[in-house]
């Protein structure tokens, strides 16, 4: 079973995608910060991170490019954010994440992406 | 950054702002052929958008950025 | 109350508890930017979860509040004790939704105007001291809603109307801005240019110039000619916010469902991949699929564009490998394709450039994310046919097996359904309503555009009707050919039979079937039985000879009755044919005068070829001189007509001493057929419009009396006139109009045209008849009745017996 880190500040929106994905079949854990992401990502790594943009202390960006200095081997990421602008998301991708998705996501494309990015049979 | 006018050639970098319409419109007069290179460039005036269509100007290079090169092909195409 | 709602409503009275608190701490220390950030990030937290359920006069509420902190701990807008007092009050209204939702799980629909209100006061502290002047406002409760795209919206390229499809199956809000900037605007500052690529959400733009370009020595390049449009996904408020400073020179449309055909999302799948053609087998893509491949992969070029230097760029084009490998593994693509990706992100890598892995993503996203390999692509349209190979066969059975009918005689795959004939005419009748029923629709929208000037909503109907009417004739045909029954349902109890028959005739008889599997309408199929039936009997009986009297001619003892079914183009055929004595014109016209159904003078003049047409005439039966088998009194005038019910035909050769050949042509199934309904002392009727050849008003004064029979000229020539009160016996005198004019229906039956008088000529539908059945068959002057959209009956009349 695929393991997930969901990161987001607000309590909702975590047991949101919590939810869609415990359904989808993954293992869902959750982290309220940059900070304790990077604890529980560098403890055990995951398969995919869900990213929020802003948390404090770090935000999502912070978040990312620690993690892609700190890991061993790449694991897809998917940003998520309330900006559609497209500078927003080049921010992603500079920060090193592989996807974004604007809130709220769409659980559809929420699940066909991550499959996409995990390599999972879809068709 | 001022558009860079080699022999027949107008290299766009970065922005062009809207002082260099006038500068640009006369130098496409002047020239036969005259060529334009985008690739550098990530933003055009107004103004400077509205000399390249008038005159269909054909563009050598187009910006990298997508959605900029998208804009440019539509207005300039037609 | 479903989990994630209590957690919401948790979270929310935190945050509501949060914000109020830090508000009142702010009004003491006003400026400290914590106590902003603090009070910013509730507020956003407080709108993202709101975001996730259908909440939108909270969200609207609450982006506005945040669009307010936002600019304050900026410092774009100051901080006034306004901007406490609106907050509060912004919050107070969102307490009392949350409370409501606590109570009942969601909150009343009342709520809207007071949303906007409060929005629009919040967005009006934004631009402190300016007027809120947004055309485009707050309290304008819907964007312009206009059902038609407009013209300049079919420019936008499929690709992009099917991702915008995908967006408003998802629920996004998605708009249509077009913006034109005035003329001066260059000269306040304003880049339109700049303003347009910026939009929000945007997926598409073009900009145009709204008049001709001067010629290049007159041009003034300050002077702004142009205009945008743009397609954007987001929300209305952030579009009304970004282009806050010019609202008059922007319009801004919701992009509704119906500006996109069906047809350009389909167009956009089957395009992109022309092996498979238009077929919508498994092998397709889903939309969604589709949707995120084409993200994941413009991701993937920028983050290849994003790179900070050369060694940051090896890293992102292992990634970008690793991603594109998962992507083709989840669309199940050959390991030969990974293999390939693999080694182009190689080889990316080593290089450093990355022009092949690009090239080739495109090509692949081009080529609608398959292989361009053929090898599965022949795996593919090889395995789609011998599907549709199987799919054929199933609908073959499907079709026949209804009640142990023999669908087992065709011997071929098994996969067939049994159904019971009742739901079988549920569904015919329920079709045949809708046929009926979706006629009303052109008229409506007539209706529309004339009686209600509303022109493009008649358009639309219309549209959408021919979408219908196609789709009502397709599922017409469809159960037609459910209905369809081999003839062999009818053929089978012939063997025995005609050997129960002829036994019991002292005849020895060979029968020889053939098409058996020639198919036809279930009804046909019925209501041919009977006739066959009586045609075998005679044939039996009156046409083969004994084997001695047989053998006299010189012909084999044992006669051959041949019972033939074929299909020519849209009809069956039935032939039945023997090698016995033939029919003698002689003897029939001899019995014919006797019956009184010929004169003398017809008795003399006739033709052989007549004379044996004869045995068809009503009131000539052969009843006396038959055995007590084929006589029951019914003769081939009775055949005749139940041939003639069913819309078929029937024809007849013979020769004396070498045998008869009865030819039954049928239609293959029951057609729908087109019939004006007329209407004459309040009832209705119908009449097939392959009889009608017009209609025409005629005044009193133009109807001749001619030998105590009615006659008009029309167009020079004089048609015989006949009211339909007096032939369907209605004790009624047609009506006149206010002009005192007669509604003629002229019709031809037969070789024959005359006009037929009603009250008054109504609308042409399409039905399907249905024979009269029981008490009813009887009633010659019908042909069928037919079920109208109302429900109520509607009559077809058979002109030929009435007239």
């Amino acid at each position: 079973m695929k393991r997930i880190l969901v990161i987001d500040d607000a309590a909702t929106v975590r047991l949101y995608h919590r939810s869609i994905l415990e359904d989808a079949g993954y293992e869902v854990s959750e982290a309220v910060n940059g900070l304790e992401a990077l604890e529980k990502a560098l403890q055990t790594p995951f398969d995919l991170y869900v990213v929020d943009v802003n948390m404090p202390p770090w935000d999502g960006y912070g978040f990312l490019q620690r993690l892609r200095l700190a890991e061993t081997t790449h694991a897809p990421a998917i940003m998520v954010s309330t900006e559609a602008a497209e500078s927003d998301e080049a921010l992603a991708y500079r920060a090193g994440s592989d996807a974004y998705l604007v809130k709220p996501v769409k659980p559809k494309m929420f699940l066909t992406k991550i499959s996409l990015l995990l390599g999972e049979t879809l068709v | 950054m001022p558009i860079e006018y080699k022999k027949n050639q107008a290299n766009f970098l970065d922005v062009a702002t809207v002082e260099e319409a006038e500068p640009l419109l006369a130098w496409l007069q002047e020239k036969k052929k005259p060529k334009v290179d985008l690739k550098g460039c990530t933003h055009i005036h107004s103004a400077n958008l509205q000399v390249l269509m008038a005159l269909n100007v054909k563009i050598n290079t187009w910006p990298e950025e997508e959605r900029f090169r998208a804009w440019l092909q539509s207005a300039l195409s037609h | 109350m479903n989990p994630l709602l209590v957690q919401f409503l948790s979270e929310a009275s935190d945050c509501l508890e949060g914000i109020a608190a830090k508000l009142m701490q702010l009004e003491k220390r006003p400026g400290d930017s914590d106590l902003m950030n603090e009070l910013f990030r509730f507020v956003h937290t407080l709108k993202g979860n709101s975001g996730l359920f259908d909440f939108p006069e909270m969200t609207r509420v609450l982006h506005a509040a945040e669009d307010l902190m936002d600019a304050v701990r900026t410092g774009a807008v100051r901080q006034t004790k306004n901007f406490t007092d609106e907050i509060l009050d912004a919050m107070d209204f969102v307490g009392g939704l949350t409370r409501e939702i606590e109570a009942h799980g969601h909150y009343a629909d009342t709520h809207r105007d007071e949303a906007v209100r409060i929005a629009h006061g919040l967005r009006a502290l934004l631009s402190s001291g300016e007027a809120a002047t947004s055309s485009v406002q707050e309290t304008s409760t819907s964007p312009i809603l206009a059902s038609l795209p407009p013209q300049s919206f079919q420019r936008v390229p499929e690709a992009v109307k099917a991702a915008l499809s995908n967006h408003i199956k998802y629920g996004e809000s998605c708009f249509w801005i077009v913006y034109k900037p005035e003329e001066g605007c260059f000269f306040q500052g304003d880049d339109p240019f700049y303003l347009a690529r910026h939009t929000p959400g945007q997926i598409w733009g073009c900009v145009e110039n709204r008049e001709p370009w001067a010629p290049p020595a007159a041009l003034d390049p300050y002077r702004c000619i142009v205009d945008f449009q743009i397609l954007a996904v987001a929300f209305k408020e952030e579009l009304a916010d970004h282009f806050r400073y010019v609202p008059d020179q922007v319009k801004i449309l919701e992009v509704l469902p119906q500006w996109l055909h069906p047809q350009a999302v389909a167009h956009t799948h089957s395009d992109s991949n022309p092996a498979s053609g238009t077929q919508q087998s498994e092998d397709a893509l889903s939309e969604e699929i589709f949707e995120s491949l084409t993200q994941v992969f413009r991701a993937q070029r920028v983050i290849l564009e994003v790179a900070q230097d050369a060694s940051d760029k090896k890293r992102r084009l292992s990634r970008i490998g690793t991603t594109l490998l998962n992507c083709a593994k989840a669309i199940g693509q050959p390991p030969e394709l990974l293999e390939k990706i693999a080694a182009l992100a190689k080889a990316a890598q080593e290089s450093g450039d990355a022009t092949a892995l690009l090239t080739w993503m495109q090509d692949f996203q081009n080529a609608g994310f398959r292989s361009i390999a053929t090898a599965k692509e022949e795996k593919v349209s090889a395995a789609s046919e011998t599907r549709s190979v199987e799919e054929a066969i199933e609908a073959k059975n499907a079709a026949r097996s209804e009640e142990g009918s023999p669908a087992s005689l065709a011997g071929t795959v098994a996969k067939s359904l049994k159904v019971d004939q009742v739901k079988i005419d549920r569904l015919m009748n329920l079709i045949g309503e809708l046929v009926v029923s979706k006629n009303a629709i052109p008229y409506l929208a007539q209706r529309a555009e004339n009686q209600f000037g509303v022109r493009e909503l008649s358009r639309e109907i219309k549209s959408q009707y021919s979408v219908i009417n196609r789709i009502a004739e397709e599922m017409q045909d469809a159960i037609m050919q459910i209905r369809m029954m081999p003839v062999s349902v009818v053929f089978q109890r012939f063997p025995r039979l005609v050997r129960d028959i002829s036994r019991k005739l002292g005849k020895e008889v060979s029968l020889v079937l053939e098409g058996e599997e020639t198919e036809a309408d279930k009804n046909i199929i019925e209501a041919l039985a009977d006739p066959l039936i009586h045609i075998v009997r005679n044939s039996l009986d009156h046409g083969l000879e004994t084997p001695e009297v047989r053998k006299a001619q010189g012909k084999p003892a044992t006669g051959t009755l041949t019972i033939r079914a074929t299909q020519e183009a849209d009809r069956a055929v039935i032939e039945i044919t023997d090698d016995g004595k033939g029919i003698n014109p002689e003897v029939v016209k001899r019995k014919a005068h006797e019956k009184g159904v010929i004169d003398e003078e017809t008795l003399e003049r006739i033709s052989d070829e007549d004379a044996i047409h004869l045995i068809f005439a009503a009131g000539f039966s052969t009843a006396e001189v038959v055995s007590d088998l084929s006589g029951r009194g019914v003769g081939m005038d009775v055949v005749r007509s139940a041939v003639e019910k069913i819309n078929g035909t029937i024809d007849l050769q013979s020769r004396v001493g070498k045998g008869t050949r009865l030819r039954i042509s049928l239609p293959l199934s029951m057609a729908v057929t087109q019939v004006m309904i007329i209407e004459s002392d309040g009832q209705i009727f119908g009449v097939p419009m392959d009889h009608v050849v017009e209609t025409v008003r005629v005044p009193r004064s133009a109807v001749r009396v001619i030998k105590s029979a009615q006659m008009t000229l029309l167009r020079g020539r004089l048609v015989p006139l006949k009211t339909l009160n007096t032939l369907l016996r209605i004790p009624a005198k047609p009506q006149t109009s206010a002009d005192d004019e007669y509604a003629v229906l002229v019709v031809r039956v037969g070789t024959d045209t005359l006009g037929v008088i009603v009250d008054e000529f109504r609308e042409t539908v399409d039905v399907i008849q249905k024979p009269m059945t029981g008490v009813l068959s009887g009633l010659q002057a019908y042909s069928g009745s037919a079920l109208m959209g109302d429900g109520s009956v509607l009559m077809v009349l058979n002109l030929k017996e009435i007239i």
